[in-house]
């Protein structure tokens, strides 16, 4: 089975408004989802530049944007994929 | 091979190292290195009697008041014989031996000393005799007092890969007394024992000489230094050349112009901004990754991509390195994490071009962000201005 691929931003807006937690998805993810994700960097996802695309920090799961992201959100948000 | 007046082709690199006296708060030597608009790199080594706080301050004033005179052109004996009249010579009380060198940008390297040991001119890793293309003349100067001194003043024309060493007397001393130096290091024990830096590592910078030398009279004082030490080293190289790119381009048909400085620069390439990354990966179709790891600075993570030596972040980045370079006073730096890693590459670089992107995220702006973000361009224009003053680098900044 194909891996679902979460990328997570890194650029400077997403790190300063909580993307700086979002590093350590891995050691928060379920030990049943770890292996089904793989999870990425991503330099700067140019969300933020898009108006209306709600708050930082950004992460995408699969092609879903969840903004606003928390470590929470975003093991919700694969879990949901994932089934 | 002579030295080509293009001061594109060869960087003067001139660095120092100290060592105060055991028990000694301050230091009785001053070393001073000034750029000088019109590109002349002006060295001065003071050194006043005694040791502790007044021979720091007679050495302080001593060598500011050379240095100022040298900024506008002014002959060495003027300024010399200002400073005699001051202080006095020899003799007296508040005296102060002293070396200023003026090095031009074709090359051309004029060295005056009062009382000084004198200097050392390794060419391809020897020392090179007085008669060997160097002319070297005694002054003698008459103060307003009647008395007379003497005032030595040398003339060369540098070529590449020379060095030169500026060392106190208390370096050629340093060990004496001891069973192993009696006499001594000598001048012929440091000849030698540069000569032999030089065999084992020809390229070794001149800061890294002149801690070596340094760190050797320590040892040879069995490491409680009786006076203070003082070297200055000067190196003409090759230069090392680091392309720093950050910010997207103002105008999106710069991007490509941008991709491109990168990938055709002989040098060292760094790239601050993870937008900026994100546009050179994709002009020059490489694959970019994030080292997804917590940064012991705090800072959000390194990236990599062939052919760049090091991706940051961008302002946060470049935040934390102007201040860490306003607070070092040497080049020499421990610390961990990605602003001292950018930090040591910015210093280990002599010629640094800055390429800054002037597009603005307006969402940086917004004032309910927790951190405050500092406009890019006057970050990189004040490490820039740092690196030039404060450690003699040249510097240039395009703005896409």
């Amino acid at each position: 089975m194909e891996k679902l691929t979460v990328q997570i931003c890194t650029g400077t807006l997403c790190y300063i408004m909580g993307g700086s937690e979002l590093q350590l998805l891995g050691e928060y993810l379920p030990e049943t989802l770890a292996d089904k994700v793989e999870i990425r960097g991503a330099t700067c996802l140019d969300i933020c530049n898009q108006e209306g695309k709600g708050k930082a920090p950004y992460v995408l799961v699969g092609d879903e944007l969840i903004t606003g992201a928390t470590v929470a959100k975003v093991v919700e948000a694969i879990k949901q994929k994932i089934g | 091979m002579t030295m080509k007046p293009d001061k594109e082709t060869y960087f003067i690199e001139a660095e120092s190292s100290q060592r105060t006296e055991s028990g000694s708060f301050a230091s009785g030597d001053i070393c001073m290195t000034r750029r000088t608009d019109d590109g002349r790199t002006l060295l001065v080594l003071a050194h006043g009697r005694g040791s502790g706080i007044q021979a720091h301050v007679t050495a302080a004033v001593v060598s500011s008041m050379i240095t100022a005179y040298a900024l506008r052109n002014t002959p060495i004996q003027q300024a010399v014989h200002a400073v005699l009249n001051t202080f006095g010579g020899y003799e007296s009380t508040t005296a102060a031996s002293f070396m200023v060198a003026e090095i031009r940008t074709d090359g051309g390297v004029r060295v005056a000393e009062y009382g000084t040991a004198p200097f050392l001119l390794f060419r391809e890793g020897h020392v090179t005799q007085e008669s060997d293309a160097m002319e070297r003349e005694e002054r003698t100067l008459t103060l307003d007092n009647g008395e007379q001194h003497t005032l030595r003043l040398s003339r060369f024309e540098a070529q590449p890969e020379d060095r030169l060493l500026f060392v106190t007397r208390s370096v050629l001393r340093s060990g004496s007394g001891t069973q192993r130096l009696p006499e001594g290091w000598g001048s012929r024990g440091i000849t030698t024992f540069v000569a032999d830096l030089l065999r084992e590592n020809p390229s070794i910078s001149a800061r890294e000489m002149a801690t070596a030398v340094i760190n050797r009279a320590e040892a040879n004082d069995l490491f409680v230094v009786k006076n203070d030490l003082s070297c200055m080293g000067v190196y003409f190289r090759q230069p090392r050349r680091l392309l720093l790119c950050s910010g997207p381009p103002f105008n999106e048909s710069n991007d490509r112009k941008l991709a491109e400085r990168v990938a055709s620069w002989q040098g060292t390439t760094v790239i601050c901004g993870g937008t900026t990354a994100a546009i050179v990966a994709r002009e020059l179709r490489r694959e970019i990754s994030v080292n997804l790891r917590r940064d012991i600075s705090g800072l959000p993570p390194t990236s990599s991509m062939p052919g760049v030596n090091l991706i940051t972040e961008g302002v946060l980045t470049l935040a934390r390195v102007k201040s860490l370079l306003e607070q070092t006073s040497s080049s020499e730096l421990s610390g961990h994490g990605t602003d001292y890693e950018l930090t040591r590459i910015l210093l280990s670089h002599d010629c640094i071009d800055f390429v800054v992107g002037t597009r603005i995220n307006p969402q940086h702006q917004d004032p309910e962000l927790p951190v405050e973000l500092e406009l890019r361009r006057n970050v990189i224009k004040e490490i820039a201005r740092l690196l030039q003053t404060k450690f003699l680098k040249e510097t240039r900044i395009e703005y896409l």
